[in-house]
């Protein structure tokens, strides 16, 4: 695969205000099963900054959570990560043994995760105290007294009333929101420099979704800690992220500011998606205008670029070159295609 | 244009649908739960209702009471004038071939052993009125296939040779199977990815614009999507239908405090709108039906509230243009 980028994807020529917390290079994970292998994340590169929220962007299929599930080692068979590196704090993950000790003290400590599903990512058995205090038991060595206090401090600070109380109830005596509460509770109780959520409001209803993107921000703020959206929600990231990432197919196509993102998008993908979502604020006779066809199977990808059956403004270099890689536009603004579609279009673009 | 454009296609008033929670060896009761407590609309022909809340606010259970797929506890539910609330089971059949429903699952709502032709022309088997010879019916599925934007040659295929939008587009076949003025879509999109949600948008548009009258009431909990297909929108909360007006007026000008907290949740896709977005977070989450607030249920959450609140119930009341809001506040 000539085509990804190399360890150079994202050159930095202007100074960077933040430090530089994460740095993802080259990432492929692959799936070996029956009908073949599926490359889930082919060649990912990104990097976080300190104190940053950035967007990651798709739709199911595309890679994004095996992404986020690969750089904490939790991909299990028949997955398989395959290439690629994972700088955190001058160190490559990826080097460390997924059950070893030093991958033991990154995974919920330095990264944490909150998951998609509030029902099924807190153990019904357990109560909130026992599933709580066992992180910072283990992680930062506390006494169960102690751990039990942080634990009541923690609860309250996500906005669970009368937390002492509800401590030692069970999973199932909380709504969908609360667990969603607890576990941000739970991502943040050791001090982590990167929160990664997947899919963090998506079972959850509109107004539960905005308090807890509200106080997920809050937090990470609060704890000074970098977070990590992922997401199928445009408005979401448009909401809340500084930076964002769009996948497709496995891959990144298409990185930038926010701004950068809604206010100029490049990829002929991320075009589509704009202008294939309602807004609130649309003109009133607006046409969405759908994407054709149907996101590719993984399995035995062409070497083109896979977005290719469904574009609407390929070339003949196309279908001739392997997939684009990702080149830089501005300032943090890259893309991955080699049509200029800025040159183009002849509509206003997606907004 | 249809003579009568202007006629109300469904007339619900009052509804009420109670479930009982009972306990015990003898089933006693021992509590309702108000699912829906007092809704009343009405949709034109030709026209599309949304209908949005957040889960367990009942829009569904008004949805399925439509269907009489529910007996309701109360009220009355007039379709082409005619009161269906009351219907004995075997008269329903006869209304059901009026209205039809497109179900949320595309993956679930499709037997999975049948195949995608008999799925679609089984309502025509049912309301035997379609069925004359073997040609007639094949022609009908045919017709069917292409309406929704399917090949026929893959009526033969079963559900699972499908993609999620396909399988949609099967069960949009189906509920127009045969020719319904009102189709029920209860959530029709949700369990769809972004890019291919709008294929099925346009499709309902499509249609819509295609076949005379045909009327949708769209239950949702996405707001852009509903405010996009939608004429009028009617906001529901805890059983109740809190505002209710056109759905380009219901952004603009929000009245009722739910509707504004529900508008400011919804991100917009574009970060230049959103920064100058004011938001408003609500405290709380949803009560249970089971034991509503009483007076205006919103109000334990409402940030506009005053004791006056808890006392009545807000009636819904006409503020001029058919915009319709219960709140003592507006």
């Amino acid at each position: 695969m000539p085509s990804t980028p190399g360890s150079e994807a994202y050159s930095s020529d202007e100074e960077k205000s933040m430090a530089e917390l994460l740095k993802v290079e080259n990432l492929k994970t692959q799936f070996h099963t029956e009908s073949g292998v599926v490359k889930a994340v082919d060649g990912v590169s990104y990097y976080i900054d300190e104190q940053e929220i950035i967007g990651l962007v798709g739709e199911s299929g595309c890679g994004k959570s095996v992404s986020q599930l690969s750089v904490m080692q939790l991909i299990s068979t028949p997955g398989k990560i395959v290439g690629g590196e994972v700088i955190f704090e001058g160190q490559d993950l990826l080097k460390y043994k997924t059950h070893g000790p030093k991958m033991r003290s990154i995974r919920g400590a330095k990264i944490a995760m909150i998951f998609q599903e509030p029902m099924t990512s807190l153990n019904p058995v357990l109560t909130i105290n026992q599933q709580l205090t066992e992180m910072l038991e283990l992680h930062l060595k506390m006494s169960k007294k102690a751990a039990r206090e942080r634990a009541i401090e923690l609860l309250g600070m996500v906005g669970i009333p009368s937390a002492h109380n509800r401590i030692d109830d069970y999973p199932h005596q909380f709504s969908g929101g609360m667990r969603q509460r607890v576990m941000i509770a739970m991502a943040l109780s050791c001090n982590p420099r990167i929160v990664i959520a997947d899919e963090p409001t998506t079972a959850l209803d509109v107004t539960t979704q905005a308090q807890l993107l509200e106080l997920m921000k809050d937090m990470v703020e609060r704890f000074k800690a970098s977070l990590v959206i992922v997401t199928h929600n445009l408005g979401v990231v448009a909401r809340y992220a500084q930076r964002i990432y769009i996948m497709y197919a496995g891959r990144i196509v298409e990185a930038g500011t926010t701004k950068d993102i809604f206010g100029k998008p490049r990829h002929p993908y991320t075009i589509g998606l704009l202008k294939c979502i309602p807004r609130l604020d649309e003109e009133e006779d607006r046409k969405l205008v759908p994407i054709k066809g149907l996101p590719p199977n993984l399995i035995n990808m062409p070497p083109t670029c896979a977005f290719l059956p469904r574009c609407s403004y390929k070339i003949k270099k196309c279908s001739q070159k392997p997939w684009p890689p990702l080149t830089r536009l501005h300032g943090q603004h890259y893309v991955g295609c080699y049509v200029n579609t800025e040159e183009m279009r002849n509509e206003p673009a997606a907004r | 244009m249809s003579p009568r454009q202007d006629e109300n296609i469904l007339d619900v008033r009052g509804l009420k649908m109670y479930f009982p929670v009972t306990r015990g060896l003898l089933q006693r009761k021992v509590a309702d739960v108000k699912a829906v407590d007092g809704v009343t609309f009405t949709i034109r022909r030709g026209e599309t209702l949304g209908l949005v809340g957040e889960s367990g606010c009942g829009k569904t259970t008004v949805g399925r009471c439509v269907l009489r797929l529910y007996q309701p506890t109360a009220g009355q539910i007039l379709f082409e004038g005619e009161d269906i609330s009351s219907l004995p089971e075997s008269k329903i059949r006869h209304i059901r071939n009026n209205i039809a429903l497109i179900f949320q699952d595309p993956y679930s709502s499709l037997d999975p052993r049948q195949s995608a032709g008999s799925i679609v022309g089984e309502p025509l088997k049912i309301h035997h009125q379609w069925v004359g010879s073997r040609s007639e019916y094949n022609n009908r599925v045919e017709q069917l296939f292409r309406l929704v934007g399917l090949d026929p040659s893959m009526a033969d295929r079963y559900p699972h040779e499908f993609s999620g939008g396909q399988r949609q587009r099967i069960g949009v076949a189906r509920a127009l199977a045969c020719e319904p003025s009102l189709i029920v879509c209860d959530e029709p999109i949700s369990a769809l990815d972004v890019s291919i949600q709008a294929q099925i948008i346009n499709l309902l548009e499509k249609l819509q614009a295609g076949i005379k009258g045909l009327t949708y009431l769209f239950i949702a909990h996405d707001l852009s999507v509903v405010k996009h297909i939608s004429d009028r929108v009617a906001v529901m909360y805890l059983g109740r239908i809190v505002e209710i007006t056109k759905s380009k007026t219901l952004y603009e000008n929000p009245l009722h405090p739910y509707t504004k907290a529900l508008l400011s949740a919804v991100p917009i896709a574009d970060p230049f709108v959103e920064e100058k977005r004011e938001r408003i977070i609500l405290k709380g989450e949803v009560p249970t039906p089971l034991n509503p607030p009483p007076g205006c249920s919103f109000h334990p959450r409402c940030f506009m509230a005053k004791p006056e609140c808890s006392q009545a119930v807000p009636p819904l009341h006409d503020v001029g243009g058919g915009h319709e809001v219960a709140c003592f506040r507006v």
